[in-house]
């Protein structure tokens, strides 16, 4: 294509007009011959505008940002729990369900910021479990060790060391790590079941390494640009690789499937691996064990309310298998659906969604409840007045 | 592909690379088609042929018509293409649908009635528009078919607005194709600016609603009556910015690369009448239903009933073109309806002046009619009806994020009637614009939901 130029003279300047010389007229593109002078003037102005506009935008998000973005915590290793736990004395920020901002204490607790338990007399019991029982989405005072000690009026000492992710692997051989260095005691040791996957796991070592990158950039790049970096990197829960396609389609969708209780021969399995990790649990552990039951239910699943647990039976094995180790059961469904049924939903947040998702301060409460309930049969001396400890 | 999608800014980012670097337009439109046929082949590459198909008999279809000598052969030319185009439509989309309705009629008879697993073709009611429009406008005598296949391959095809428009017509778009685009680095800026701004709408604001809208109508009678208010007003935030993000990034991409489509939306919650909502709402649809069926039908020309009758039937087939289900139907009737009385009540009293009471009024038919869109079955519309007029108990459930981009909604369309209008445009030359952008930019990325949610569009 060939462009034809024709200058025209005006009385005190010039104009150019470039004429595309194709099939039809193209509207004439018309530079003053004073922008020719001005346009390096201007161009540089524009540039210096555009550097500070970015800084500027850049700098109001980065400001804004702990509103409504998560926080990066590194983690460190915690010799008397043999775990990455995160830095003690930091604050944990959590936005995306709930918005609280948890105190991270000694051995990586979060909510709770001392010990005390040289010092304080009352009942010390150490919580375990996964990111439920961890409580991020919800304030300090919010979280179960809180409602605890409040409820009791300081008279039972809950010493949360849930981790999210965690499962029965990890929380035994943590509690033969504080067995050996014999550093911390407690009377008792609470699990939040909420998953049975979580005690249905193969048995295995915990393998935990502790990644120096990923808490060095933690420590060193403000939240929002980690979060950024993940969103762009990684796809759904943010921990899965996004992966491009750019071959054509149709792509068959994954079939999802519907989880519709346990058939007999996955309970036959399920049972089998359960009793390998409570008699594990057993020979490490010397202090009674407390299990409270707070499966998700109630729940509300594709616009259906659901008030029966489809995995009762595994929990009536499970509690004949207590019974049989000493272990005690609480159960806490039927407060949680009374709660629901009060429309006091235990699960959810405004900002997330009601009947999905983790515990939310009623939820907590009601576990808490459930533990105060349990700890007035619960003696002095560590044991229940109740002949069978399977039974709450 | 989908604009939301980060596989498309790697497409766009090539194809802009490579279209910048043509210097003859037949390879440039050359490249274009190939990366259009590409982009709907990401979705299913056999589907492709249905647009093949659409494409040629449409080309053929409008020259034939062209050279005709008879009028009579004209119209058996135009009917071709309307009996193959609706009959791909009406088969892809609306098989299903009417054996389903006439199922007990069917049953009745003694005839088994079975439906087909068919796959609704992405983009089929807006492709099937396009070309109808070409080829009835050359036998309408508005313009002259074109000589170039590649060009009228394209104008079918064009990849920014090929699954869920704007419905450009041919006179818009050959002309554009014909001739090397008119490219300046102010015009990319706004087409940027324009995309970005639909990826915000899209992204951050109708997902965000969505998250809200999709658990309450799914089931609403487990949520308290201003819930479901919130609800069935989030659907329609929701709607509006899934549709017009979509349209923005249409319109910007298009832009981006030289060429301009029309526009689609012009803030459709300040119309003051249901006729004043269908000049903002989905503009480029409301024309083609008025050029292509009303006016055919009679338009206002055989007397008020006669009329009435018309934009009833103009907008129960706007419903249906939407989707193949009794509540679309039912949308359109309510829209046609609503047309109506109001044509009546201006005939007897003047209310130009009530502005503010027409804009309220003319909302909640709206909305209500999105609650006929919305919902899966007339029982679901019951439900929900219930739930916003007697208000029982349930959930209160006041999502923070859904609220705040109704709050947003409500700013812009305000926003909009006053002098604020000229910020919001964002000019490349306002010290403003820059830090405007990178918030925007820093917000995509940072605080897009992380599921993936397809737009409502599509699906029609």
């Amino acid at each position: 294509m060939w462009v034809s130029y024709s200058i025209t003279c005006r009385p005190t300047s010039y104009s150019i007009f470039l004429r595309h010389a194709s099939k039809r007229a193209a509207r004439p593109i018309f530079w003053h011959w004073n922008d020719f002078a001005a346009s390096s003037c201007r161009g540089r102005l524009m540039l210096r505008r555009w550097i500070v506009g970015m800084l500027l935008g850049t700098a109001l998000v980065a400001v804004t940002s702990p509103w409504f973005v998560r926080s990066y915590v590194p983690r460190i290793e915690d010799p008397t729990r043999g775990v990455a736990v995160l830095q003690p004395g930091s604050d944990y920020r959590w936005r995306s369900e709930g918005y609280a901002t948890t105190q991270i204490g000694p051995m990586g607790m979060p909510g709770r910021v001392t010990l005390e338990h040289e010092e304080l007399g009352g009942l010390r019991l150490a919580l375990w479990g996964d990111s439920q029982a961890e409580g991020v989405c919800v304030e300090d005072r919010e979280k179960i060790a809180a409602q605890v000690a409040r409820l009791s009026s300081n008279q039972i000492h809950v010493y949360p060391f849930a981790r999210s992710g965690d499962d029965c692997n990890d929380w035994i051989a943590q509690i033969a790590t504080l067995r050996d260095n014999d550093a911390f005691t407690v009377d008792a040791h609470v699990f939040l079941i909420v998953e049975w996957s979580d005690w249905t796991a193969e048995i295995a070592d915990a393998k935990e390494e502790l990644d120096p990158s990923q808490s060095k950039i933690s420590a060193t790049f403000p939240a929002f640009l980690i979060q950024t970096v993940r969103n762009i990197l990684t796809t759904g829960d943010g921990t899965t690789r996004r992966r491009l396609r750019f071959r054509p389609g149709p792509v068959e969708s994954p079939t999802v499937s519907s989880r519709s209780g346990t058939s007999n021969q996955t309970l036959t399995s399920l049972a089998k691996r359960l009793s390998g990790q409570l008699e594990r649990l057993r020979g490490q552990c010397d202090a009674p064990c407390i299990f409270v039951y707070a499966p998700l239910i109630p729940a509300i699943t594709d616009g259906e309310t659901i008030f029966n647990d489809p995995d009762q039976h595994v929990f009536d094995r499970f509690r004949q298998l207590c019974s049989g180790h000493g272990f005690y059961v609480l159960d806490a469904r039927d407060a949680m659906v009374a709660a629901a049924r009060g429309g006091d939903w235990p699960r959810g947040f405004h900002n997330g969604q009601f009947g999905v998702g983790h515990y939310n301060a009623t939820g907590n409460r009601i576990i808490a409840e459930q533990l105060l309930a349990f700890s007035d049969r619960f003696g002095a001396s560590g044991q229940a007045q109740n002949d069978d400890p399977a039974k709450d | 592909m989908q604009f939301t999608q980060i596989e498309f800014l790697i497409f766009l980012g090539l194809i802009l690379l490579a279209v910048w670097r043509c210097r003859t337009r037949v390879t440039r439109n050359l490249i274009l088609l190939a990366a259009s046929y590409y982009f709907y082949s990401y979705w299913d590459y056999r589907f492709c042929g249905l647009l093949l198909l659409s494409t040629a008999v449409d080309y053929f279809v409008a020259r034939r018509i062209s050279h005709a000598a008879s009028s009579r052969a004209k119209q058996a030319w135009l009917g071709v293409s309307l009996g193959v185009n609706l009959g791909v439509l009406g088969f892809f989309k609306y098989f299903n649908f009417f054996i389903e309705s006439a199922t007990p009629l069917i049953e009745s008879a003694g005839l088994n009635a079975s439906t087909l697993n068919i796959i609704l073709p992405v983009g089929i009611s807006f492709y099937t528009f396009q070309t109808l429009s070409y080829t009835i406008d050359v036998y309408r005598g508005k313009i002259r078919p074109t000589d170039s296949l590649l060009d009228f391959a394209l104008y079918v095809a064009f990849f920014p607005q090929l699954v869920a428009g704007p419905i450009v017509r041919a006179s818009e778009l050959l002309p554009q194709l014909a001739r090397r685009p008119n490219w300046s680095a102010l015009r990319f800026f706004g087409g940027f600016q324009l995309a970005l701004c639909g990826l915000i709408k899209k992204v951050l604001l109708a997902d965000r609603l969505g998250e809200v809208v999709d658990v309450v109508f799914a089931a609403p009678q487990l949520y308290g009556g201003l819930t479901v208010w919130l609800a069935v007003i989030g659907y329609a935030g929701q709607i509006y910015y899934d549709f017009s993000g979509y349209t923005d990034i249409a319109i910007g991409v298009a832009k981006m690369l030289g060429y301009r489509f029309p526009k689609n939306f012009r803030h459709p919650y300040l119309a003051t009448s249901v006729a004043d909502f269908w000049h903002r709402w989905h503009m480029t649809l409301s024309r083609w239903l008025r050029d292509y069926l009303y006016i055919p039908l009679g338009g206002s020309r055989r007397g008020p009933i006669r009329t009435n009758v018309n934009l009833i039937i103009t907008m129960v087939l706007g419903g249906l073109w939407h989707g193949a289900a009794w509540t679309f139907v039912l949308w359109g009737f309510w829209h046609g309806a609503a047309l109506v009385c109001e044509r009546e009540l201006h005939r007897r009293y003047d209310v130009r002046k009530a502005v503010w009471l027409g804009r309220l009024s003319t909302f909640l038919v709206v909305v209500f009619g999105w609650v006929l869109f919305r919902s899966t079955s007339l029982d679901h519309v019951a439900s929900i009806t219930r739930q916003l007029l007697f208000q029982s108990p349930g959930i209160n459930w006041y999502p923070p994020l859904a609220i705040a981009a109704i709050g947003i909604m409500v700013l812009e369309h305000a926003a909009w009637t006053t002098r604020l209008r000229i910020a919001m445009r964002l000019r490349a030359d306002r010290w403003y614009t820059p830090i405007a952008t990178t918030v925007m930019i820093w917000c995509l990325v940072l605080y897009a939901p992380r599921g993936f949610t397809p737009f409502v569009y599509f699906q029609f």
